[in-house]
């Protein structure tokens, strides 16, 4: 190592850094020293440094181009280990010579014989209207990167080909990726315990509520399976041992970036359960890793993932890409990069497992991007012409759960983002962000900038961010609550129903200066609010009365405030008849009474009180959108609820249908034959059996058949 | 050698099996109660359907049955499993033992009476109506809807209106009540089937191969089948004779439908015309036998031996 | 107008149904077991003349079987979902209900390919050992699965689709087809012996290519 200038003997036990400071002894010194000096070589930690240049030095994230191409269903292509075979007959040479030429191969995307794929149920919902594409048609080209572009433009003029694009490499969305060094100096014997770091654990609205759910049967994940789709991970990290079943497809990537990434998302979800280091959200939860590395690509991870599932089991994608807006170019300020289901395959992948009923948490990208921008209608190059952009869900919706990042309370780590759950500069939004997370300060296992040392294994951060530090917290506390509801025996949510609750529920997004909520990140979990949600209680008898009380309170509060107002008036005029303005004072704070607090307190002992109305629920009735509840309500429970305008009729359009309902050719209209025959045995043991079956004979008799 | 299937005390299958002795025809019977101790091979073989059916410790070659008469109850209602766990092996082996049979039954060659997939068509009777009315039998006037208003207007237009099952699951035929259109909505979330009631004599067809035995019925109910079941309830069989071109119609109909045995319900009406309700594939024809002495079962026996008649 | 009956993951019966509709010949409709089955309004008839059948879909269809001159039937099972609200003694009659309904709407339509049967809505598919049993008596050997050495050939009414097939085993095909009364039926032959390994009255369609597209709309045509 060279001669350094500091740490600077200043004589008394005293040295200086080469930050001016002074430290005492020379240990403390030399550690401190290095500090400074690792530091100095990366941009700086805390806000983000846009529109600068890089260090140089640095570089971008290993990644892969990925070439698709979309085969034409007519050509009912089937790709073998050298060429390609059309069984419906048609001239598919054209297409391998071009492959032979490059030196390249053709693998279906999804990775199965194409008869599997096609005897593989999925439940796509009216595909004919809504166009999901074909996994069938998908086929990945292994070549050079440098042969991609060539392939590109070559594949388009094939004739089986139906759409060919390449995908820009996909990189985890994180923020400053040079700037988490490891401290220098060594971890102590014993991780000392980080949970109280963790602010995303405690109770709404600053957390998550974690802690209420670990004392709740289930509430640590028990039984739920979770996939983590990026590059690499740590599994045999101190604090990740228990409930880790490791990678599962696709081949890790050696970049430390990747690593330390792969082992703060696991650990954010589920750090085990011990008085080390960190304690993750939801620690039962069992966890896997596929990598997109070593030929996989990301539709592939997804959809294996999806194989490697049941039904209300998570899949996380860590993932983002540059999108149109720097025309797909990698940036290290990663502005203009989108999530990935914005490219048809992507797209195929998360909408095939949302199909098995697989929960898809995907990070909305740090691109500082609106996803509503028309920008995004614009198909990418070789897009194929059935292609919709996805981030309008009205022309498709692959089913994900969409995760902004928000800022965490300021003063987390003594350190201010922002106002709490407001949107961090650097995060997506739009309509289709269903739900925030911490974006920023999310204490967990890596990078070892908080417990650093040469060992991997010891690592721990307070700064993992970005919508890769978010969007874990939303699958910690969906895989929480589908525990919950396991240990219950419930039915698990369903991906739909999970983005419903977290849209309706939770504590809510804050305006920032120049950042409003109008920039839709979506609501922070409230893991108690969305348990109320996911457990489905029987609505209709609770709506219909609630609707009733809501009426007669609605009533009582019009006859009270008219009251008021009739005293107020009084007093108005006794006011101005004694001319006392020192009263005015008294007359705010009436009004205040009258405008808050004592109709709503008075109001809401009569309406149903805790499981089904909640603050906002409250507020709203009061400001009489009893509508907008009930709407919100129904629509958790009947999806198919709402053809009467009116919700009192839809209550009872509902009522009918909950109903027992009765066939017109009544069950005793139907004798039951089965046991005639034995009418005539004889050695029938069973008394009972004997008895019942001798009545049904007495019946069935006459009966010829 | 002839197999029997079914609950050997059940009046059709005792029937048959007394011809086949009295005729001095071998034969065993599976008695389905002890299938958990008996067990069935067989092998679909280029050349053959080959196995072997093992009964009360014997084994049989199945290749030597000529022939097989089924009359299998369901299987989960016997009283044999009655106490036994979803997941035991008795209750497994019963259950495998009766899918294999069935299957054996579909695929050997011989006179089998009658094999499963031709008796499928009974299990949707509008399905088997239209078949019917193919080979010129009329049907009843029927409509299924689950139209309330749609009701009314057929009601409207035939003046009295039966309603039924369309399925396997049999109902006794109810006349459409007033007090009946009261409840007419709860149709709309499963359709059912409304008929023109058709006056007339109700006779039995039995077709056995070749072989026609008509039986006239006459009763005081809307359904003679449960007329036991009122107090008033009268009912009176004989043989009865139906002229050729009906007879060959119920033989074609029956051939057509892939069986071998049928009973075929008709109803003369007082115009003449001859309507055809229903074909059904396993007939319990000893009610009939036992009135009118007709002798069916000896049909049967006869037909399952391979004597041309 | 051409009804295509199917799954919604059917990906076969969805290309016949697009590249049917894109030809523009005759207006053709996808319609689901879930679309039939939550119909709100449903009219089947037999009388003394016809039997036909009047369903208004939810979605506001209409299916008239005087207009239905074609039907690709690849439907496999009833929904039953919208039955959790019925009581239990009525719940499992109600299936078996709706089922044998199903199947009579089909009879009633005309050049249904292929017909319903009460045993199985799609079709008389059958088990196996029956299979094995048929092949043979349409004149092919029995032989085994093999992990990528299957060929598939197309039968629709007589004609063969796919990729190149023996004679022998293409006529072999056809009869067996007709013996087991499928009007589009699938063979999985070997692809070096062509020896029978298994059939299917639901292949994949996309094999046959355009020119099993053609037959059909060729024959839905000829309907009177």
């Amino acid at each position: 190592m060279a001669e350094r200038r500091y740490p600077r003997s200043l004589g008394g036990g005293w040295y200086e850094l080469s930050d001016g400071s002074k430290v005492q002894s020379a240990e403390n010194a030399d550690s401190a020293q290095r500090r400074i000096d690792t530091g100095a070589k990366m941009a700086k930690t805390g806000d983000r440094n846009r529109g600068k240049d890089e260090e140089p030095g640095t570089s971008p994230y290993e990644g892969e181009r990925e070439l698709v191409f979309v085969a034409s269903p007519d050509a009912a292509l089937r790709a073998g280990l050298e060429t390609v075979t059309s069984m419906s007959g048609q001239d598919v040479s054209d297409l391998n010579e071009i492959l032979a030429s490059a030196g390249a191969t053709a693998r279906p995307m999804f990775g199965l014989s194409e008869e599997r794929l096609i005897e593989e149920a999925t439940a796509l919902e009216a595909v004919a209207q809504a166009p999901v594409p074909d996994l069938t048609l998908f086929y990945k080209v292994e070549a050079p990167d440098s042969e991609l572009d060539a392939l590109l433009e070559k594949l388009q003029a094939a004739g089986a080909v139906d759409a060919a694009y390449i995908k820009p490499p996909a990189e985890p969305a994180v923020l400053d990726i040079n700037t988490m060094a490891p401290a220098p100096e060594d971890a102590p014997p014993a991780t000392p315990s980080f949970v109280a770091r963790q602010g995303y654990l405690v109770a709404a609205p600053g957390g998550v509520d974690a802690n209420w759910a670990g004392s709740r049967p289930g509430g640590r994940g028990a039984g739920i399976r979770t996939i983590d789709i990026e590059g690499a991970w740590r599994f045999t990290h101190e604090d990740l041992l228990t409930t880790q079943g490791g990678v599962v497809g696709g081949t890790q990537s050696t970049d430390i970036r990747w690593r330390n990434h792969g082992t703060a998302v696991i650990g954010e979800i589920g750090g085990d359960v011990n008085s080390i280091g960190i304690t993750g959200i939801a620690p039962d939860t069992h966890q896997t890793a596929i990598s997109i590395f070593g030929g996989m690509g990301s539709s592939n991870a997804i959809r294996t993932a999806a194989n490697r599932l049941q039904p209300g089991d998570i899949i996380l994608i860590e993932l983002h890409r540059p999108g149109p807006r720097h025309a797909f170019q990698q940036r290290d300020d990663q502005l203009g990069y989108i999530a990935i289901e914005w490219w048809e395959d992507d797209f195929a992948a998360i909408a095939f497992a949302v199909s098995r009923g697989v929960i898809v948490v995907e990070a909305a990208g740090n691109g500082a991007e609106n996803l509503d921008d028309p920008l995004y209608n614009t198909p990418g190059p070789g897009f194929p012409s059935m292609w919709r952009n996805p981030f309008n869900r009205t022309n498709r919706d692959s089913g994900a759960i969409v995760v902004g990042a928000g800022a965490p309370p300021p003063g987390t780590h003594g350190r201010d983002h922002g106002p709490d759950r407001s949107r961090l500069d650097f995060s997506n939004w739009g309509s289709m962000v269903d739900a925030q997370g911490w974006g920023r300060e999310v204490t967990t296992a890596g990078y070892g900038s908080l417990q650093g040392g040469s060992n991997e294994d010891l690592w721990y951060t307070d700064t993992f961010s970005g919508t890769s530090s978010a969007s874990p917290i939303i699958v910690g506390a969906l895989a929480a609550i589908q525990g919950m509801l396991r240990a219950a025996g419930k039915p698990l949510l369903t991906p739909a129903r999970a983005r419903s609750c977290l849209r309706s529920t939770g504590s809510p997004q804050q305006d920032a200066p120049g950042r409003p909520r109008t920039q839709r990140i979506g609501n922070r979990p409230d893991i108690p609010a969305l348990w109320r949600c996911a457990a489905g209680i029987k609505i209709l008898k609770e709506a219909k009365e609630l609707a009733k009380d809501t009426k007669e309170f609605v009533k009582e509060r019009d006859i009270k405030l008219s009251k008021d107002t009739k005293e107020r008036a009084k007093d108005i005029k006794d006011l101005k008849e004694r001319k006392e303005v020192k009263e005015g004072k008294e007359f705010k704070e009436k009004d205040k009474d009258i405008k808050e607090g004592k109709e709503i307190k008075e109001g809401i002992k009569e309406i149903r009180e805790g499981k089904l109305v909640e603050i906002k629920d409250r507020k709203e009735i009061f400001e009489g959108k009893i509508s907008d509840v009930i709407d919100r309500k129904l629509a958790d429970v009947v999806p198919h609820a709402g053809m009467a305008p009116d919700w009192e009729d839809r209550i009872s359009n509902l009522e009918q249908l909950v109903e027992q309902l009765a066939h017109f050719i009544a069950p005793d209209l139907r004798p039951d034959v089965g046991g005639g025959a034995l009418m005539y045995e004889d050695e029938l043991d069973q008394a009972s059996l004997q008895a019942k079956e001798y009545k049904d004979a007495k019946d069935v008799e006459k009966l010829p058949e | 050698m002839i197999l029997l299937c079914g609950i050997p005390s059940e009046p059709p299958l005792a029937r048959v099996q007394r011809e086949l002795v009295d005729m001095g025809v071998s034969h065993v019977l599976f008695n389905q109660r002890h299938a958990a101790n008996s067990k069935l091979d067989f092998e679909v073989g280029r050349e053959s359907v080959t196995g072997t059916l093992t009964l009360e410790g014997a084994d049989y070659e199945l290749d030597s049955f000529t022939g097989a008469y089924t009359r299998l109850m369901d299987v989960t209602r016997l009283p044999e499993l009655a106490d036994e766990p979803a997941a035991s092996p008795r209750r497994a082996q019963t259950v495998l033992v009766h899918d294999e049979l069935v299957r054996w039954l579909e695929v050997t060659p011989g006179r089998v009476v009658n094999r499963s997939r031709p008796m499928a068509s009974n299990s949707s009777k509008p399905y088997q109506a239209q078949l019917i009315k193919s080979f010129g039998f009329a049907t009843p006037e029927t409509l299924i809807t689950n139209d309330p208003e749609a009701v009314r207007v057929f009601r409207a237009e035939f003046g009295r209106v039966v309603y039924k099952s369309i399925s396997g699951v049999r109902s006794i035929v109810s006349e459409l009540t007033d007090d009946d259109l009261s409840r007419l909505h709860t149709i709309r979330w499963c359709p059912v089937q409304f008929q023109q009631y058709v006056h007339g004599l109700d006779i039995r067809v039995h077709v056995v191969g070749e072989r026609v035995f008509a039986t006239a019925i006459h009763s005081n109910g809307t359904d003679y089948r449960y007329v036991g079941n009122s107090a008033e309830g009268e009912i009176d069989l004989n043989p009865y004779h139906i002229d050729d071109t009906v007879a060959a119609t119920c033989v074609a109909l029956t051939n057509h439908l892939g069986l071998s045995f049928s009973g075929i319900d008709l109803r003369v009406s007082p115009d003449g015309k001859v309507y055809c309700f229903e074909v059904n594939p396993s007939p319990a024809f000893s009610f009939y036998e036992s009135h009118t002495g007709q002798p069916i079962a000896r049909a049967v026996a006869s037909y399952l031996v391979g004597d041309s008649d | 107008m051409w009804l295509i009956l199917c799954e919604p993951y059917d990906r076969a019966a969805i290309w016949v149904y697009q590249r049917l509709r894109a030809r523009g010949d005759v207006p053709t409709e996808l319609v689901t077991p879930a679309q039939l089955v939550y119909a709100p309004r449903t009219k089947h008839w037999i009388a003394s003349d016809d039997a036909g059948l009047e369903i208004v879909l939810a979605d506001g269809r209409r299916i008239a079987s005087s207009e239905v001159t074609g039907v690709l039937n690849r439907m496999v099972h009833l929904p039953t979902d919208h039955l959790g609200a019925v009581q239990q003694s009525d719940r499992a009659y109600a299936m078996e209900e709706l089922s044998a309904l199903v199947v009579s709407w089909l009879a009633c339509l005309r050049n249904v390919i292929n017909e319903p049967h009460p045993l199985g809505i799609g079709g008389h598919d059958r088990h196996p050992t029956e299979w094995a049993r048929l092949s043979r008596d349409a004149g092919f050997r029995l032989g085994h699965l093999r992990a990528g050495a299957g060929s598939m050939c197309l039968v629709l009414d007589n004609e063969i689709f796919g990729p190149p097939t023996p004679p022998r085993s293409a006529r072999a095909c056809a009869r067996l087809a007709a013996m087991s009364d499928t009007r589009l039926l699938g063979v999985l032959l070997d692809a070096t012996s062509g020896d029978f390994v298994a059939a299917t009255p639901l292949p994949d369609l996309r094999v046959g290519g355009p020119p099993l597209l053609d037959a059909l709309s060729a024959r839905w045509s000829k309907t009177t």
